[in-house]
């Protein structure tokens, strides 16, 4: 499903070249459900990244869904991202002048679809999600639990085949977190391929994960089966 | 020189138009020496976002200079009542010949090469690789010397026109030099019957193109495709084709739309009956659109991506045949009618 084949991802600032990541090969199937681990700076969130085509690689190949995509041009990626990827960030990014309803709708907006077919699509994933009484709050009046998973719905909307997740469970408290292993639990029975970033070493998440992928200074320290 | 609103309007297009065109030409030929798809990721995608400002800027600015077109010809309109003697555009030619004619016939020319280079892009950008991207980039750099050359000319006009007198532009046709040979001068329906049969011969070449085009999708192949003889033969039939239809509309369809025998003025055609300006602006664009056809399938390289882009192709042939179909029949109903 996700291949990613002898990565390199280099920032250049100045004079200076900093590797995020450096020779990094990878392996990822369909319906699995991956954690990638390390320490803050590993390199985990930028591979995060390169699997959702939001940064490029400075060297490498990356394969999604049998496509390599290494050099497709941005407006393909484009595509790619709308189509087959929903992305769960850390900080929410939910849109702070709009309502739920309009957050979790966004990503169809470039597809021309109607106001009305928005929002009925976006109010299915909000009642599955236990939010449809906070359609029409604005997001910042939302809980960080509720905008957790407002953000979840928003990355569900178009029924992506790969969920990417940047420390889901960071931002919110004990009792949203387990609201949220439990919506992970139900993408992976529903088929979805999960990648998750977590900088914890015993993430809650440990009964769910088929694997284990962990991060230092860029390289793969290890890369083990959970039993 | 004369000087109005329209005028104005004009220089400050052309000279906006040209200068975005320039910054991007510049950094076209840039991408031109370095693109490569199969290169570095990272290096590819700074080209990439380069490659966006340039299309956007180059696509504005083209679609700018085509709508230049119609306001060049109304500018010359406005500035007929400055130019006593003049009673249409021929007269506003004449204050400044050949220059004035010169710079209307580089803006019929210049209408195709724009709409090919936004056309090609618009393929371009459909296919993963962008296979046309060195050409679209090369592309500029002609486009680029006619768009400066072009703009000299339009202010060199402007600059230079004074508001003299001039001979009514009705001599030119009552009593035609000697040396102007009598098949383009007299009336005569010699030019309208070879217009008709070149008509014909298009429109077969549009059916028959457009059934191989769409058969081409299913088969993956076509062996009209990547041929340079192709492109020079249409081309040149084309630009035949055009001749012809002016020299049709000047000995016999003018006068007979314009009522009077002596009366040879496309300008005043234009000018004086709606339809006419209509069937030969959609005449005129039918063609154009099978021009670009013609160059888009004989580009090296477009055989491999003919499967992608094929839908597009058929459709393009399908428009340059209804406006050439819909100009031909509104042309031929009034000829009809004024027969």
């Amino acid at each position: 499903m996700i291949r990613v084949e002898k990565v390199t991802k280099s920032y250049q600032s100045g004079k200076v070249k900093v590797s995020a990541l450096t020779d990094v090969s990878l392996d990822i199937k369909k319906e699995e459900m991956v954690v990638l681990s390390g320490p803050s700076g590993s390199g985990k969130s930028t591979m995060l990244n390169i699997i959702g085509c939001l940064t490029r690689i400075t060297e490498g190949r990356l394969w999604l869904a049998d496509q390599e995509v290494s050099h497709f041009p941005d407006h393909f990626l484009a595509a790619i991202r709308r189509g087959k990827i929903g992305f769960i960030f850390q900080q929410f990014n939910l849109l702070k002048g709009y309502s739920t309803w309009e957050n979790v709708s966004s990503p169809l907006l470039p597809l021309g679809i109607s106001e009305k077919e928005r929002r009925a699509r976006a109010m299915k994933l909000l009642e599955e999600l236990n939010l449809e009484t906070r359609a029409d709050f604005m997001a910042n009046e939302l809980s960080g639990g509720e905008q957790q998973r407002a953000a979840i719905a928003r990355a569900l909307i178009n029924d992506p085949e790969i969920i990417l997740a940047d420390e889901p469970l960071s931002n919110i408290d004990m009792g949203h977190v387990r609201m949220v292993i439990d919506i992970l639990r139900e993408l992976k029975k529903r088929g979805k391929t999960i990648v998750v970033s977590s900088h914890e070493l015993q993430t809650p998440m440990a009964g769910l994960v088929d694997r284990t992928v962990y991060f230092d200074s860029g390289k793969i320290l290890d890369d083990s089966r959970n039993e | 020189m004369i000087l109005n609103n329209y005028i104005i309007t004009y220089l400050v297009c052309s000279f906006l138009s040209l200068f975005v065109g320039l910054v991007a030409a510049v950094n076209g030929f840039h991408v031109w020496r370095r693109w490569d798809i199969t290169s570095q990721a990272e290096e590819q995608y700074r080209l990439e976002k380069r490659v966006y400002l340039i299309i956007t800027v180059l696509s504005l600015g083209f679609i700018l200079r085509f709508l230049m077109v119609p306001l060049w010809f109304w500018t010359l309109h406005s500035i007929i009542i400055s130019i006593p003697g003049a009673m249409c555009l021929v007269g506003v030619h004449n204050t400044n010949a050949p220059l004035s004619y010169i710079a209307s016939g580089l803006k019929l020319v210049m209408l195709p090469l724009y709409g090919y280079w936004l056309f090609l892009n618009y393929l371009d950008r459909k296919v993963i690789t962008q296979p046309f991207m060195k050409q679209k980039m090369t592309f500029l750099t002609p486009l680029g010397i006619l768009i400066l050359l072009e703009t000299i000319l339009d202010t060199s006009f402007f600059f230079s026109t004074p508001p003299r007198q001039i001979s009514c532009c009705t001599s030119l046709f009552d009593a035609p030099a000697k040396s102007a040979p009598q098949v383009i001068t007299a009336s005569t329906w010699l030019w309208v019957a070879i217009f008709y049969v070149l008509v014909l011969f298009i429109v077969g070449e549009i059916v028959f193109f457009l059934i191989a085009q769409k058969r081409s999708a299913s088969s993956k192949k076509g062996r009209w495709f990547g041929k340079k003889s192709l492109l020079i033969s249409e081309t040149l039939i084309i630009i035949f084709l055009v001749a012809v239809f002016v020299l049709a509309l000047h000995t016999k369809i003018s006068p007979l739309f314009l009522g009077t025998s002596f009366h040879h003025c496309v300008f005043c055609l234009g000018q004086e009956v709606w339809d006419a300006l209509l069937s030969v602006s959609m005449i005129f664009m039918g063609l154009i659109l099978l021009l670009i056809y013609f160059w888009v399938v004989s580009l090296a390289g477009y055989g491999e991506v003919n499967e992608t882009l094929s839908g597009k192709m058929v459709k393009l042939l399908r428009w340059s045949g209804t406006l050439l179909g819909v100009g031909v029949i509104i042309l031929s109903i009034h000829l009809l009618l004024a027969f």
